[in-house]
């Protein structure tokens, strides 16, 4: 995914940056992984040790349960079973969960895409009453902890009528300050001599918000669906309380209540559920990871 | 952040708002007013939409008497929702919060009565029921303040299982007393159990279930008759929590002992890790299916070994209450007048391993001829039950940390009964 | 806070107030969606729990929610003299005070060495590093309780070693490190993205500049490095800090905040306030919460920004 030999085609939006270190560091590139073993040895074996419990969780959606419980520390399965997976998907309803799961995650990185970055745009390049006091809150908001709103909010959805439909899932996380601190973080690097010359050529608000600052500012639009998808995805109280029939349940709901439907866990099904989920985020990341990278890094320096 | 005056200002308003509003309580206890009750169920077969929150292996199976239910009712339709055990109570108690209740839930018994407090639930109509059917002391566990909140559905009692086979090669019988206890667990240490027996030790959910029965069986009580006041500062309770906490001083339990976590009891007890452990019914078919034909020669099943008062021990089990914000309490109370007859809890008993409540239900789901089933109907003639009290959980967790603490060591068992008081004294019973 | 590139203000400074209004009328509708969202399910239920921490509300009444007695700051003055809350309070710094330089210092330690060349397999260390971020909570707790066991791998891999490791989680010296230990695990990768980017910006003149008058690593890394990565550390400290500070789901998954005590968090007491129903009182306790992770931040900002 590096594009270390890749010219990077000059994409005609970016302002031209300063040379900075790592293109400096590609000129002297070509160094074997033999010469910097001090540096490779120590960093595979902190991801050998940051990757073992993710492997073991794989790992353990193929063992059987005995094997699971004995104790016995062994990464590949001596047993490897598909019926994890199989009684995952025969068992509950598991597509009717991914797709609630996808629904909702879905709804909840495109609006927020939508709408923290035009709000992200109003905060950073116009000029309108309210816009201090409205970002002051909204950065307010970031660092209040969730449980305190977490009932009234519940009361409120079942008075709008909402309980146990997508609009109870989906609606109180599609408005989140973290989207806007970053949207505005990277809008603001925009050059205003790009807006002002549209707006010279006659353009209106709306028409330079989507056919400029949009394209313009894919990196943050990456972090941000990153970093909403993932919440979303992972989100079980919400959905635990929101959903009130189980044709509304989301995959970590679904997955607590088979893992532990018994009076003891189940640890292979719950591994098996955790591996598949955990599958389109790690495919997001891949998908996405560079401009993730510079998503922040344009976000961070601000 | 350069603009708090907005802050100040919206907080300002929050508490007038809240002032105008006119606070005040109308007296305590306005739960007990009886609107939204219904006194009567009506004639005729149930209608409409029935939806019903279950937990567990009950959630499971529960759709299969749906099924029998609506074949009788046509014009009836029922949803069960499986909600997991460990999150019933937030889901339960938001949904009361915002009035948008499903009709009947799946409750224990011992938090009925904080529900109760809530006024989330209905009284049960006179003649949805006839009472004598059921086991007594589970009739007694549906009651709060002298009315009753929910019909019974199973009830189960804690016993102690024990590893048969060491046992016989130590030459030890089960235990009847206190005195025997502690020699026989030390034996099944000493003939090739890792730990002589299990004790859930500040794990909220079995420390208090296995913790308060010691005070019990040494004559103690957690409150008062009419439950007015905690009465645990005594000479009783101090012997039961001594008892408690001799097994970690011997060394035959585990001063971190949990029930759940890592490996499950039947696992442990399967595999000799732990010698004897004292759980509910659930944990025979589970080892059942762990030993298949070696379950008869190594598990052995005892009422709890009794102390000088009696031995006693927790009842529990699973109780059908209906919501006041029902849509369709009518409809409720007919399914629940449906699975309370003895041939549908006889079935449903069969299903899920359960112990009917409905006592004439035994025979035909054949529970009468097997022998763990007899010890289980033994001790369920000496059981206690526990307070029904709306701060519950929250004295759950002060007995769950005085277990933990008797365990380690780092309280008496006399500091303990009088912190115990203290602390339950300062939370109340409502 | 607010840093309106000058250039607009200028620009519209010079304009008719017509446009002027036009642009501020552009821009209520751009902050619309958001603001609505935002005020009915935010700042609504953040408004409504302000209230309830100045109740005595309960569950009790939660069905007829007007009829609680107003009881000021009550709630606070109790949790002031409430012995687990202190505790609680004590754990929370002893977590974030630990967990906070630790993170950052190993997210740090991992960018450097991933942004001073490798140039192999880059995608596969940062993915790799990534992967305890996307694992599901539920997973984690069954993977760690399996490493953390008294004979589980961590205590195996020490013995091949020949020391013998505690009984981790249910040990009261150890429970808090171990799950310091798996938060840093969990959070290490995020901020080790945040901290690569911040390195990729950095300029590369400067450096070479540093080289030709003989600076070596360390020199480089203290006088050049540091102040221009402050920024981005920064936001690094801060996003962890907000995040450490409600530590909850570790110990509600590993320990439930035991043994004794020992890992009971200010979110976690919410919890179970929460839980039993006392909802003024837990209302207050997340209050007391949310203040100390502003005054933190302030701190932070104050800290990292006045030097740079």
């Amino acid at each position: 995914m590096s594009r270390t030999t890749v010219a990077p085609a000059p994409t005609a939006a970016a302002p031209a940056p300063p040379p900075t270190v790592q293109e400096a560091g590609r000129r002297r590139r070509r160094l074997a992984v033999r010469d910097r073993w001090y540096l490779y040895v120590p960093l595979l074996l902190a991801l050998a040790a940051t990757v073992l419990p993710f492997a073991w969780m794989v790992s353990g959606a193929f063992k059987p349960q005995s094997e699971i419980l004995s104790g016995e520390v062994r990464l590949l399965p001596q047993d490897g079973t598909l019926r994890n997976f199989r009684d995952l998907f025969t068992r509950v309803d598991f597509g009717h969960y991914l797709f609630n799961s996808a629904v909702v995650a879905v709804a909840v990185v495109l609006g927020n895409l939508l709408f923290c970055s035009m709000l992200g745009y109003a905060l950073s390049k116009l000029d309108f009453p309210g816009r201090r006091v409205l970002f002051a809150l909204v950065m307010t908001m970031l660092m209040v902890p969730t449980v305190v709103t977490f009932v009234p909010l519940f009361v409120l959805v079942t008075k709008m009528g909402l309980a146990n439909t997508y609009g109870a899932l989906i609606l109180p996380f599609l408005a989140t300050p973290l989207g806007v601190f970053i949207m505005r973080q990277f809008i603001a690097g925009i050059p205003d001599s790009l807006i002002e010359a549209a707006r010279l050529d006659g353009a209106g608000e709306f028409r330079i918000f989507f056919t400029l600052v949009l394209p313009l500012s894919g990196p943050a639009l990456a972090t941000l669906a990153i970093l909403q998808f993932l919440s979303s995805w992972n989100e079980f109280l919400w959905p635990l309380v929101a959903a009130q029939t189980e044709d509304m349940y989301t995959l970590p709901v679904a997955i607590a209540l088979i893992s532990a439907s018994a009076n003891s866990v189940n640890y292979g099904l719950l591994l098996a559920g955790a591996t598949v989920v955990v599958l389109p985020v790690l495919g997001l990341f891949l998908l996405l990871q560079r401009y993730f990278v510079q998503g922040i890094s344009t976000t961070g320096l601000k | 952040m350069a603009d708090k005056k907005w802050l100040n200002g919206l907080v300002l308003l929050a508490t007038v708002t809240l002032v105008l509003a006119g606070c005040g309580r109308d007296g305590e206890g306005s739960t007990d007013d009886a609107a939204g009750d219904v006194s009567a169920v009506a004639d005729g077969p149930a209608t409409g939409k029935i939806v019903i929150w279950a937990m567990g292996t009950e959630g499971e199976v529960m759709p299969q008497i749906a099924e029998a239910f609506e074949a009788e009712n046509p014009d009836a339709e029922v949803t069960v929702t499986a909600v997991p055990w460990d999150d019933a109570p937030t889901k339960i108690s938001t949904a009361i919060a915002s009035g948008q209740t499903p009709d009947v839930t799946l409750i224990n018994p011992s938090a009925l009565a904080s529900y109760v407090a809530t006024g989330g639930f209905s009284t049960v109509p006179d003649d949805v029921v006839d009472k004598g059917v059921f086991d007594e002391t589970a009739v007694a566990a549906t009651k709060v303040g002298g009315k009753a909140y929910s019909v019974p559905l199973y009830v189960d009692t804690r016993v102690l299982f024990y590893r048969k086979d060491i046992a016989q090669k130590a030459g030890v019988p089960a235990p009847r007393s206190w005195g025997e206890w502690a020699g026989f667990a030390k034996s099944l240490q000493d003939n090739g159990a890792k730990q002589g027996m299990l004790l859930p030790t500040g794990e909220l959910g079995f420390t208090e279930q296995v913790l308060i029965p010691f005070i019990w069986e040494a004559g103690g009580a957690i409150t008062d008759a009419g439950q007015t006041a905690f009465t645990l500062d005594t000479e009783q309770t101090a012997a039961g929590l001594a008892q408690y906490r001799s097994f970690f001083d011997a060394g035959v339990a585990s001063k971190t002992g949990t029930y759940e976590p890592w490996g499950s009891v039947e696992e442990r007890l399967a595999s000799g890790e732990i010698g004897s452990v004292i759980q509910g019914p659930w944990l025979v078919p589970s080892l059942k299916k762990i030993l298949g034909a070696e379950y008869d020669d190594k598990v052995g099943v005892a009422t709890i070994p009794a102390g000088p008062s009696s031995g006693a021990s927790w009842l529990d089990g699973g109780q059908l209450a209906v919501f006041r914000d029902a849509k369709n309490a009518d409809g409720a109370w007919k399914f629940i007048r449906f699975i309370s007859q003895t041939a549908q809890a006889a079935r449903f008993s069969q299903l899920t391993g359960d112990l009917p409540a409905v006592t004439a239900a035994w025979e035909p789901a054949g529970l009468t001829t097997d022998p763990t089933t007899a010890v289980f109907s033994e001790q369920l003639k000496t059981t206690g039950i526990p307070p029904t009290i709306a701060t519950w959980t929250e004295v759950a967790n002060v007995f769950a940390g005085f277990g933990e603490r008797l365990a380690r060591g780092t309280v008496t068992p006399q500091e303990a009964a009088s912190g115990l008081q203290k602390e339950l004294s300062g939370i109340g019973l409502r | 806070m607010s840093s309106t590139s000058t250039g607009v203000r200028a620009a519209v400074r010079g304009r008719a107030p017509a446009w002027r209004r036009r642009q501020a009328l552009a821009a209520w509708l751009f902050a619309l969606p958001f603001t609505l969202l935002f005020a009915a399910f935010m700042v609504g239920p953040l408004l409504a729990s302000v209230g309830l921490s100045l109740t005595d509300m309960t569950s009790r009444d939660l069905r007829t929610p007007l009829a609680v007695r107003f009881v000021g700051l009550g709630n606070f003055v109790e949790l002031a003299g409430d012995e687990t809350f202190v505790r609680a309070i004590g754990n929370t710094v002893y977590f974030v005070g630990v967990g906070v330089p630790l993170t950052v210092a190993v997210a740090l330690l991992l960018a450097l060495a991933l942004n001073n060349g490798i140039n192999r397999f880059r995608s596969l260390f940062r993915v790799g590093f990534y992967t305890p971020v996307v694992t599901s909570i539920v997973a984690i707790a069954v993977v760690w309780k399996y490493i953390l066991e008294p004979d589980g791998l961590l205590n195996q891999g020490l013995g091949a070693i020949g020391i013998g490791g505690p009984d981790w989680l249910n040990d009261t010296r150890f429970a808090m490190p171990s799950l310091i230990l798996l938060a840093m695990w969990r959070n290490m990768g995020t901020l080790m993205i945040i901290f690569l980017a911040g390195l990729q910006g950095l300029p590369a003149d400067v450096y070479e500049a540093a080289r030709m008058d003989g600076a070596n690593a360390l020199q480089r890394f203290r006088s050049l490095t540091l102040p221009l990565l402050r920024p981005t550390l920064l936001l690094g400290c801060v996003l962890i800090s907000v995040y450490y500070f409600q530590f909850f789901e570790e110990a509600f998954v590993m320990t439930e905040g035991g043994p004794l005590e020992s890992t009971l968090s200010i979110t976690y007491f919410t919890y179970n306030e929460f839980g039993y129903g006392n909802y003024g009182y837990a209302s207050a306790a997340s209050y007391v919460l949310a203040i100390a992770i502003g005054l933190v931040t302030l701190v932070q900002f104050r800290l990292l920004r006045e030097k740079g």
